[in-house]
């Protein structure tokens, strides 16, 4: 940018035609718009691996507290993430015996048998789970 | 007029009240089962019992129930594509409807009732899966249409025909298969078995009102009281939950506190089935927090500098694990309690779990809260069976009196069991020629009580 309007400035110096003198200009702006972008695209691109080295550790006491301090942020999320889940697309693909069954009452037999209905068997075959046990009782 | 209004007003607002309302208020399950039973005078004989409802060591086929239940489908398309759907209509089916003629189940009751006679199952399931609750049981699942209700529909048809004694072996190949679907740590193929002996025990009384039955006091007298060993089951569902963490723990400010914190809510959100709001979650991250930093320090002899050198995380999981050990603590030994200390028990587990779930605003408990109950309802199989024990005395009674039903049960020849949930003997009053028979309802244990009239035949 420097080297770009020195010569501008000299070649105004000179006496040049003023269409001169602007061509020099026009390509000193452009240098120095490439050398910000230059710049940021360096700066940035550091500034994320030292995140990335400080969250693996790898670095002194005060890494450790940025890492310390960005962790949680993390977790969070995770837990946000899990607790927000719809769970019930996850089972629409082994399906459930609530999505084919309605709950029956019924019998003799202590509300165990039959409290399902049998499953359709036009539609994909629902599989008991072990998470499926309260809806025995 | 005015009262004319005031009268449709009322109905009108009821009208309202009842739309608004739950359908779930509306469609309470029953808590008793009424049924009529017609008592066939039959004397039980001590010397004459050589009838067993589950086969003994001696009568057992050495080796795995398992393939034979299995296999038994293969190259079935037509039967598993039009028949086996259709089960439960058979299952439901009067002795006497003429649509026997068009049941075919014969070759499968033969493999039913192979299985039911051999000496164990194995079911081969992944149990030390990374995700226990996803573990899939879609061949328990058949157990419970094939030798359930497909059975159930053959025993009736050996009935139709007058064959008591093929329809006294389907029931004990039911009974078989049923501690055979229970040959699993999983409470709920613990369930299934029971629903298949419940199917058993249904068909029994079926049998024994045909009137052509031996009476089965001394077989029902040696029944087990459940179907299989209780502990394996009750360890197993302790040890599958999110909460339950590796020993050696990590130490305090250890990196490894937040990948376990992922993991289990991870396997939380799944085996819970719940879904939180963003906000939700965090309140519950936050009120959990909050919990663990006042318990750790008061009830676990954590210091307080401890916990303040913890991650949040850390401090939620730490505590979470620390109040699974003493959950795990109290529901373990219920594997061999009786009933009425279970019930007792599962009070206190309960009321301990709804506190928690209030305080820290969580939709579902993250340890197996259910279990007591599902405990409970494995103990049902004994209070069942001493149920028709004490019908099965009563009906010796009438043999040995000329049809006529005792003033009370201490009046019996045989002695009557006593029902293992009060540990005394069931309800019973005889009024004129008929008499009711009834099991008393528990608080705290949500099952279906038993309430049968009888009369002699």
């Amino acid at each position: 940018m420097y080297e770009c309007g020195y010569a501008a400035g000299v070649a105004a110096s000179r006496k040049r035609t003023r269409v001169v003198t602007t061509r020099w200009q026009v390509v000193s702006l452009a240098a120095s718009v490439l050398a910000c972008l230059s710049f940021s695209i360096h700066f940035f691109s550091t500034e994320v691996d030292r995140i990335d080295q400080l969250g693996k550790g790898s670095s002194g006491n005060a890494a450790q507290q940025q890492s310390a301090d960005l962790e949680p942020k993390i977790a969070a999320n995770t837990w946000i993430m899990h607790l927000t889940r719809d769970r019930h697309s996850d089972q629409q693909t082994v399906g459930t015996l609530q999505a084919s069954g309605t709950p029956k009452v019924t019998s003799s037999t202590g509300g165990l048998e039959d409290k399902l209905e049998p499953i359709p068997f036009t539609a994909p075959n629902p599989p008991l789970r072990p998470s499926d046990f309260p809806l025995f009782l | 007029m005015t009262m004319l209004k005031l009268a449709f007003t009322c109905v009108f607002m009821l009208g309202v009240t009842l739309a608004g309302a739950p359908l779930s208020a509306l469609a309470q399950q029953p808590d008793s089962a009424k049924k009529q039973f017609q008592i066939s005078p039959k004397i039980g004989n001590d010397y004459d019992s050589s009838f067993r409802l589950l086969a003994s060591e001696a009568e057992q086929e050495q080796g795995n129930a398992v393939p034979v239940l299995l296999r038994m489908v293969y190259e079935q398309q037509p039967f598993m594509t039009d028949l086996y759907p259709r089960l439960h209509e058979f299952a439901e089916m009067d002795i006497s409807d003429p649509k026997w003629k068009d049941f075919y189940f014969d070759r499968f009751a033969e493999q039913i009732i192979r299985a039911g006679s051999m000496s164990h199952a194995d079911w081969q399931y992944p149990l030390q899966s990374e995700r226990p609750s996803s573990i899939l049981l879609p061949d328990i699942q058949s157990q419970r249409q094939l030798a359930g209700r497909g059975m159930t529909a053959w025993i009736r048809q050996q009935l139709s025909q007058g064959k008591t004694d093929k329809a006294l072996q389907g029931i004990k190949a039911q009974f078989g298969c049923g501690r055979h679907c229970a040959a699993t740590p999983i409470v709920i193929c613990h369930l299934v078995g029971l629903s298949i002996a419940n199917s058993g025990f249904d068909n029994l009384e079926l049998v024994i009102q045909a009137g052509e039955c031996p009476n089965m006091y001394w077989a029902l007298a040696s029944l087990p009281p459940t179907l299989q060993d209780l502990g394996p089951m009750v360890r197993w569902e302790l040890s599958a939950t999110p909460t339950r963490l590796s020993e050696p723990l990590p130490s305090i400010g250890n990196d490894q506190w937040i990948q376990i914190s992922n993991r289990f809510i991870d396997l939380y959100s799944e085996a819970g089935n719940t879904r939180y709001t963003r906000e939700e979650g965090e309140a519950l991250q936050k009120k959990m927090d909050l919990l663990a930093k006042d318990q750790l320090a008061k009830e676990f002899c954590f210091t307080v500098e401890d916990v303040e050198r913890m991650t949040k995380e850390e401090r939620i999981m730490r505590w979470l694990y620390l109040r699974y050990l003493q959950f795990r603590s109290n529901v373990e030994p219920l594997a061999y309690q009786s009933p009425k200390q279970i019930v007792a028990a599962k009070r206190t587990i309960e009321a301990t779990i709804e506190k928690l779930l209030r305080e820290s605003g969580a939709k579902s408990s993250p340890y197996p809260a259910m279990l007591p109950q599902g405990i409970l309802a494995c103990r049902n199989f004994e209070r069942r069976a001493k149920f028709l024990q004490t019908i099965e005395a009563i009906r010796d009674y009438a043999a040995r009196n000329n049809g006529a039903l005792p003033a009370k049960l201490d009046d019996l020849h045989l002695a009557a069991p006593s029902d293992p949930f009060t540990e005394q003997q069931f309800a019973y009053e005889l009024k004129g020629k008929t008499a009711r028979l009834s099991q008393a309802k528990i608080d705290g244990f949500s099952g279906v009580n038993l309430d049968y009239e009888l009369t002699a035949k």
